[in-house]
């Protein structure tokens, strides 16, 4: 497997949380629901963990494949970033 | 305001704190604990029954968690500030993935930076805010057309002149100008607040002298009665933000 199915397949399978995979209606409107289109990236999965817990396994699984990451919240205008590669974000979609 | 790239990544994993949704007051409701995937609107809906306000977002559809970690522009900033501010406590995913509290007393060097440190020290999975108790307040929106905006403009300056309406402790404005394309200004609109039962703040006074075209400023008998006003000009969506 690649280190994008890799992770994705961590995820989604040591956290009980919601782990929705590219192409998918769930994945389209976070990552599609900005302010415009040439902000749009394509991520390889969305993450959205329901417990605290599953935040910090998800951030371990995350960490031990040296895999870039970003965090979103509830939304607002992305004004927030680190680089452009790894930015946690808390505006939300 | 365009960020290209921002609140997302290519070649990686995009996390959404959007399920994480708690909202539950605790010590006899003078703290109010909050998830980060919350909208204001939703939290200011919950916050309705208890005649309670917490410090936070102007418009429903904002969110919680970015607004709490970027700052926070809200209708009591004269009296407290920035809406971080009234946080007393973070929950914090760390790098390494410990989960600690934050606050004055631990980690305290964190919690300074989260205030204003936006999403660059820790994953913030919870946010304990300080209620206040807030009754009556009076406010809404008032609508310009073309052959007002000088008055209204005039009225805005005087707002922010020194002894101003700004200086009143209790009142907050969002005052709108929107022009289309070509630069010519098209439509103005108020959004006014003053916290109290005051049904005419001496520091909304210069805005009352403008003709309006349309009008809903009155006294509410709730903070939450007061946001979820409909006529309240919020943006339907993000797109225009």
């Amino acid at each position: 497997m690649s280190t994008n199915q890799t992770v994705s397949y961590f995820l989604s399978f040591e956290s009980g949380s919601f782990l929705s995979a590219k192409h998918s209606r769930l994945y389209a409107e976070p990552v599609a629901a900005l302010w415009a289109k040439n902000c749009v990236l394509s991520p390889w999965c969305v993450f959205t963990p329901n417990t605290t817990k599953d935040v910090a396994e998800g951030l371990a699984i995350i960490r031990r494949t040296n895999t870039r990451f970003s965090v979103r919240g509830a939304g607002h205008m992305p004004v927030n970033n680190l680089d452009p590669d790894n930015f946690p974000l808390y505006s939300n979609h | 305001m365009k960020v290209p790239g921002a609140a997302s990544l290519n070649d990686g994993v995009m996390i959404g704190t959007t399920n994480l949704l708690a909202r539950q007051l605790v010590h006899g409701n003078t703290v109010l604990r909050l998830g980060p995937g919350n909208t204001w609107g939703e939290v200011y809906d919950f916050m309705g029954p208890y005649e309670r306000a917490v410090v936070g977002g102007r418009y429903g559809p904002v969110g919680v968690g970015g607004l709490l970690l970027g700052g926070g522009v809200d209708y009591f900033g004269g009296q407290y500030g920035w809406a971080m501010n009234s946080v007393r406590n973070y929950e914090v995913v760390l790098a390494n993935s410990t989960v600690v509290e934050a606050n004055a007393n631990h980690y305290s060097d964190l919690f300074w930076a989260l205030k204003g440190g936006s999403n660059n020290f820790g994953i913030v999975t919870r946010f304990d805010l300080i209620t206040y108790e807030v009754e009556e307040v009076y406010g809404g929106s008032t609508f310009f057309d073309p052959p007002a905006f000088p008055m209204f403009l005039d009225a805005v300056t005087s707002y922010f002149k020194p002894g101003g309406g700004v200086d009143d402790p209790q009142v907050a404005i969002n005052p709108c100008i929107l022009a289309n394309a070509s630069g010519r200004v098209v439509s103005s609109n108020l959004l006014s607040f003053h916290r109290g039962g005051d049904p005419a703040p001496w520091s909304l006074a210069n805005f009352s002298k403008v003709p309006a075209s349309m009008e809903d400023v009155a006294l509410r008998s709730t903070f939450a009665v007061f946001t979820d006003n409909k006529n309240i000009d919020v943006p339907p969506d993000r797109s225009g933000r």
